[in-house]
């Protein structure tokens, strides 16, 4: 494709010379290239390795697929249970001319349309450059290509029946009756494994109820909400729901605002959310919910209060106050509020919180929310997500000694990466280089692969067929959505062939397709009784997604078990010096988004860093340590030893240091290699006693100041916005009393000169719900999809060069009560009425349009970077490189919008091709756009919908609405650029210092202009 | 994105089955995207179209196939094609109208390259003596598309939409030329934005100051008065959204 030159960094992100090889004869731009493939389609360009060399040629198709018009997108509904995070999301893939380019939600699925950013980001797993192409056998130290007869071969020949495991990921629906099928037809064990297993928790729900598996959480019904620390808006059990969920419970409009409390020892991205935070000792939580859940049994009576009071009548505040180091006031109210409020819930930790006795943290909170009379309503047992039979860290141990014992000959990988996600401790790896065979079904050259001997790969789920039950009784097909890329087989095909090899084949279907049917038309038949037929059925099937196909079969309201409430006492061991604890980011969940270049680019949610690991520890930590931000620290388990920079962080208790989880990989391609620290390398391989989960918290540890500085890139100038009407907050109680309140005057977007032609019927705004943004970061994920924006890797954003067109700031705003409160800004350019940026471009790229967009025209853009400069939000951003993207990366491309070369200039123009198609189809049907026809990349993600788009000139639109209410306000108003995107102000029930939003209105713009020498919105990106 | 409803009898059965999470109508699921780039048979049979208002009925000159390929041949502006075909043969001789091969042109933002099988429909059977049929029956034994050679090509940073022009009712004729006298078809027109606002702009129509003396500092008025004609189509109240009947101006109608 480019001939010029290419240099690697070490980010995996290829940087060509300035000029990029693109002036030389002959040379095809990507661009050329899409052109082409938006006629050819995938045909012809997807069936071969490597990019085609097409010049200036149009390939057509040969055969045209049914009803596909090329240069036209198509969505296909199918589902991620893999590349999305840890729950199984309902999608809606756009196809163009074969090719998967952006990924949204399915509106019919619990993830109500949205994803999240790690979700966004399966196209790049997708395309990944660095999945194994084809069937490989080792060679030596590496691999060599073979053909797919030989390698099923190899496959069926190292089955040795009784001695042979299948270890693949936890399945639902069809995939695991077919995986226990075949496990049993060729005389293999089957086992099941996922790092971050939810063992704890369903272990609890057991004991107390007798219903394992996962409760369904339903926060929207809550009018109070108490958390132990799950990260549930980020990484846990399914955060997209939650986001939506959550929203609902503080949607402040209709008049509700359920506080919430974080009780931990770390805020994570929620708890940047939350409007209380109890910094618990770590390890402590159990107690405090015994403590919590015996004094509002007491306050609430009933049955509760009869078989808890006694049992729990030895953690009084007071004592429990001791241990956990919290003020027994502080116990005492927040009982009182749980007691009170009508529907309360209480949410359990997540794996940070995951120690040696979390079987019975997790038991301490279902008999609080049974106190509090939650079971049955907010929180319903059984309910929740599917998650698949699945062993726990201590039956992975058992695992690791038949191997090493000799007891297991031949163990074939499909879809689990245990020597990367099990600690070192554990010893998986060197027992696992010792079995005789070692075969991956896995998509990527992971750690485990890249200690296989056979590679068969798999295709990407979204090439391959399957289904999931995400919840009890309810399933979800997958289809695949386009050809393989690669040459990779579907997993479960592969499985099928080696068992039908040298003899007739123990299933009646040939192959996983007809498997699937076969699985779905026997349920279909017991059901339907010949109403329809199984063919329409399906066809229907797949376009909906999902069915119910049997009752639930559980029931929501158990009573509670006898013997419970004694199972839940033990307290974990004491722990000396810090503790370490483990978690998992949004971006990166086990590791699986650690190869995906806009995972390592987006912003963490808390630190804001980017592009490696970092431990997080107090400030007070810190100070005898002579620690800051981005020093080196090395910290010190009985199980390693690692060095990564420090992050100083208020959200953490002093006696806790926080690392996350899912970098250090060693292998897994080249943006994860090498990167970061994997925080497991620290873990004693310790489990919890009740549910052999794996302990990632709890552990003693020892911190070391290195004496050196790191590298941490962090992208955020400032942590709080200087009083700059940047990022505002209120009270809620001022914000109840003020809804429907009218302050922002919308002509004075409309009434000014250089805004929108008057002859247009439209002004695009927007406005952004800050009460409602959670911060993570899923809008600015689907930014890079839908507009082409390149990563640029560590070393440039290291000096300002990212090119996101969104960020989110995270400002912390100090409460009366010395603590803080946290409010996330999403920034992206305003689309200012009267925009400084335009007046001073020498050749009008920086254009003003007739419905009021800030225009970019690439092709006039000279790069004097005059715009960039005289942005007040920092929203603009430079090609500095032309930023090539590695074959088959470049596929991802949205034809639609301009691939920028080196020294242009970029910005966010509301998903200007969106709004063009909009127009065209309004104008086709002799309409104008109505509201809500468009929605911008960044609105449609959002899973708390803070992002409302539309025309401010029509005064019923949603965004006119939302505008004018009592929260909003211009970021910089002072300025008077006139921004069309209004921002509401967050709303919290922590006593803010300054009061809030409106109180200091009067006051701020003096303080303003004193702040304007520092850091401006955002970092000082591109110039 | 294009939703298409196709609800069969199967939606009686799935509303009963179906929870209240999950609705039925969805956007298309073609069954099996893999499958289906190899599956179906076109129907190629019925040519006949009505032509669309403002065509005029072409006049058969009575070019011979094997003359239409060797004035492909020696023609001499345009690429030379892998297969020596005739614009002029087939659309003035056999009064084949563009959309039959290029169709797509009223959803799409390209015209689409015929795929090779709808080449197939007719020359199975017609023309299979001459060598250049044999040679495109030769692709199509192979699995192999016809390379062509790209004649129009607008710049990376343009977004042309076949679409809005074709519903404007533009026709092929005024950006391609008489394409049915073309034996090897060449590149009729420019391509420059000077050449685009021709039928876009009319220099001093543009009530918004700002735009005129932008297209006016960079595009000087054409030399004939008024351009070409407007073509005043869409409803009266969409075509008043814009400043002119034209078409956009708006410099992110075409760069984005």
């Amino acid at each position: 494709m480019n001939n010029g030159d290419t240099h690697r960094n070490g980010d995996g992100v290829s940087l060509p010379t300035v000029d990029g090889g693109s002036g030389a004869p002959g040379d095809t731009s990507r661009r050329d290239f899409l052109k082409v493939l938006g006629v050819a389609g995938a045909g012809a360009a997807a069936a071969s390795c490597g990019p085609p060399d097409m010049g200036d040629k149009l390939i057509p198709y040969l055969v045209p697929p049914e009803d596909i018009v090329p240069g036209t997108n198509v969505s296909y509904a199918t589902i991620l249970t893999e590349a999305g995070g840890p729950e199984p999301l309902g999608i809606h893939a756009t196809v163009r001319d074969g090719r998967v380019i952006k990924l949204e939600g399915n509106p019919r699925f619990p993830n109500r349309g949205r994803l999240s950013a790690l979700a966004q980001s399966a196209l790049q797993d997708l395309y990944d450059p660095d999945r194994i192409q084809g069937p490989r056998v080792r060679d030596g130290s590496g691999f060599t290509e073979t053909d797919w007869d030989a390698a099923i071969a190899a496959l069926a020949g190292s089955i040795v029946p009784g001695r042979t495991v299948l270890l693949t990921s936890p399945q639902t629906g069809s995939r695991a009756e077919f995986y226990a099928a075949w496990a049993d037809a060729v005389g293999a064990e089957w086992i099941a494994w996922e790092p971050l297993g939810y063992e704890a928790l369903s272990a609890a729900h057991e004991i107390a109820f007798g219903t394992p598996g996962m409760p369904q959480y339903e926060i929207d019904r809550a009018d109070r909400i108490v958390s132990f620390g799950a990260d549930f808006l980020g990484s846990w059990l399914s955060p997209v729901e939650f986001g939506a969920r959550f929203l609902e419970s503080r949607r402040i409009e209709s008049g509700r605002h359920a506080k919430f409390t974080v009780v931990s020892p770390r805020l994570s991205l929620t708890g940047l959310n939350a409007d209380e935070w109890i910094a618990a000792r770590p390890g402590t939580e159990g107690s405090l919910a015994l403590a919590l859940a015996g004094a509002v049994a007491r306050a609430k009576g009933g049955e509760a209060a009869g078989r808890l009071s006694g049992p729990l009548a030895q953690f009084t505040p007071e004592a429990v106050a001791e241990r956990t180091g919290i003020p027994a006031e502080k116990i005492v109210r927040l009982a009182e509020e749980l007691a009170s409020a009508r529907r309360p819930i209480v949410l359990p930790p997540d794996v940070s919180g995951q120690n040696g006795a979390s079987t019975e943290t997790h038991l301490a909170i279902a008999l609080l929310n049974y106190a509090c009379g939650a079971i049955g309503t907010t929180v319903r047992p059984g309910e929740g997500p599917m998650r698949g039979e699945s062993v726990s860290a201590e039956q992975m141990l058992g695992l690791v000694s038949r191997m090493e014992s000799g007891a297991i000959e031949t163990i074939i990988v499909a879809g689990a990466n245990p020597v990367y996600g099990l600690p070192k401790s554990l010893g998986f790896a060197a027992a696992f280089a010792g079995v005789d065979n070692r075969i991956s079904l896995n998509t990527h050259l992971d750690e485990t692969t890249a200690a296989c001997d056979v590679l068969l790969p798999s295709n990407h789920e979204l090439e391959a067929w399957g289904d999931a039950e995400i919840r009890p009784g309810i399933w979800a097909v997958a289809q695949p959505v386009m050809r393989p890329v690669f040459d990779t087989r579907q997993r479960e095909d592969v499985l099928l062939s080696a068992a039908a090899l040298g003899g007739d084949s123990p299933f009646e279907s040939a192959d996983w397709k007809s498997w699937l049917e076969t699985s779905w038309r026997a349920s279909f038949e017991e059901e339907s009784q010949g109403s329809t037929s199984f063919e329409d059925f399906w066809f229907v099937m797949l376009q909906a997604g999902a069915v119910r196909r049997a009752p639930s079969g559980v029931d929501p309201n158990p009573p509670l078990r006898a013997g419970a409430v004694e199972r839940a006492f033990q307290p974990p061991e004491q722990v000396e010096g810090f503790q370490l604890t483990t978690y998992a980011p949004a971006q990166f969940y086990d590791g699986r988004g650690a190869n995906r270049s806009w995972m390592q680019e987006l912003p963490d949610a808390v630190s804001k860093a980017v592009w490696n690991s970092w431990v997080e520890i107090h400030p007070e930590t810190a100070g005898p340590l002579g620690l800051e931000t981005g020093d080196l620290v090395e910290v010190r388990t009985s199980a390693g030893s690692l060095t990564a920079p420090v992050f100083l962080y208020e959200g953490i208790h002093p006696d806790a240091i926080a690392i996350p989880l899912g970098q250090g990989h060693t292998e897994f391609g080249r943006t994860a290699k090498s990167r970061g620290v994997n925080a497991l390398d620290l873990l004693d391989g310790s489990v919890d006693r009740q549910s052999g989960a794996l302990a990632f918290s709890g552990v003693s540890a020892e911190l070391t100041a290195v004496g050196e500085r790191g590298r941490l890139v962090i992208l955020q100038g400032n942590d709080t916005d200087l009083d700059r009407e940047i990022g505002e907050m209120m009270q809620v109680d001022d914000a109840l009393e003020k809804i429907g309140g009218h302050q922002v005057d919308l002509r004075q977007i409309l009434e000014t000169a250089w805004d929108s032609d008057p002859k247009s019927p439209y002004r695009w705004g927007m406005a952004i719900d800050l009460n409602a943004c959670t911060g993570c970061g899923a809008c600015v994920t689907a930014c890079y999809a839908e507009n082409n924006i390149p990563t640029v890797g560590e070393d440039l954003c290291n000096q300002g060069r990212e090119m996101s067109w969104m960020q989110i700031m995270r400002y912390f705003e100090e409460t009366e009560d010395e603590g803080f409160q946290t409010v996330h800004v999403p920034v992206l350019c305003q689309q200012c009425g009267d925009a400084p940026c335009e007046p001073v471009c020498p050749v009008y790229a920086a254009y003003h349009t007739p419905e009021g967009l800030n225009a970019q025209v690439y092709n006039r853009c000279v790069g004097t970077r005059y715009c960039a400069n005289n942005c007040p939000y920092k929203v603009r951003r430079f090609n500095w490189f032309t930023y090539e993207q590695p074959y088959p990366l470049d596929l991802q491309l949205n034809p639609d919008v301009t691939v920028r070369q080196t020294g242009v200039m970029e910005k966010c123009t509301f998903c200007v091709q969106r709004i063009n198609r909009a127009k065209l189809d309004a104008k086709d049907e002799g309409r104008h756009v109505q509201d809500g026809e468009i929605q911008t990349a960044c609105m449609q993600t959002c899973p708390t919908q803070a992002i409302v788009f539309g025309n401010l000139k029509d005064p019923e639109s949603a965004v006119s609405r939302v505008a004018k209410g009592a929260r909003a306000y211009h970021m910089l108003g002072e300025l008077n650029t006139r921004p069309a995107i209004t921002y509401l102000a967050g709303v919290s029930h922590a006593p803010l210092a300054h009061g809030g939003h409106g109180d200091h209105a009067d006051e701020g713009h003096e303080e303003a202009g004193g702040a304007a020498d520092d850091h401006g919105a955002a970092d000082d990106a591109g110039h | 994105m294009k939703l298409i409803l196709r609800l069969g009898g199967a939606a009686a059965f799935v509303v009963a089955l179906s929870a209240v999470l999950i609705g039925l109508s969805g956007p298309s699921a073609d069954a099996d995207a893999a499958a289906s780039v190899q599956a179906t048979e076109q129907e190629s049979g019925a040519v006949e179209q009505e032509l669309p208002p403002g065509i005029k009925p072409r006049t058969p000159t009575g070019q011979t196939a094997e003359e239409a390929i060797a004035a492909h041949m020696v023609a001499s502006e345009g690429p030379e094609q892998p297969i020596p075909f005739s614009h002029r043969f087939h659309s003035q001789e056999l009064q084949m109208q563009c959309e039959y091969c290029h169709g797509g042109t009223e959803e799409s933002v390209v015209a689409v390259i015929p795929p090779v099988e709808l080449c197939m429909g007719c020359h199975r059977i017609v023309g299979a003596q001459l060598e250049v049929i044999q040679r495109l029956q030769g692709y199509w034994e192979r699995g192999e598309p016809v390379p062509w050679e790209r004649v129009y090509k607008s710049p990376d940073f343009v977004q042309f939409p076949h679409r809005a022009h074709i519903r404007s009712q533009v026709e092929c004729e005024e950006c391609h030329g008489k394409v049915e006298e073309m034996d090897r078809v060449y590149q009729y027109s420019s391509l420059k934005m000077g050449w685009c606002l021709e039928c876009h702009w009319e220099p001093g129509e543009e009530t918004d100051v700002a735009t005129d003396r932008l297209l006016l500092d960079q595009f000087p008025p054409p030399p004939s008065p008024g351009g070409r004609q407007p073509h005043g189509l869409y409803p009266r109240d969409i075509e008043q959204q814009y400043a002119s009947n034209r078409g956009p101006i708006d410099c992110t109608a075409c760069h984005y």
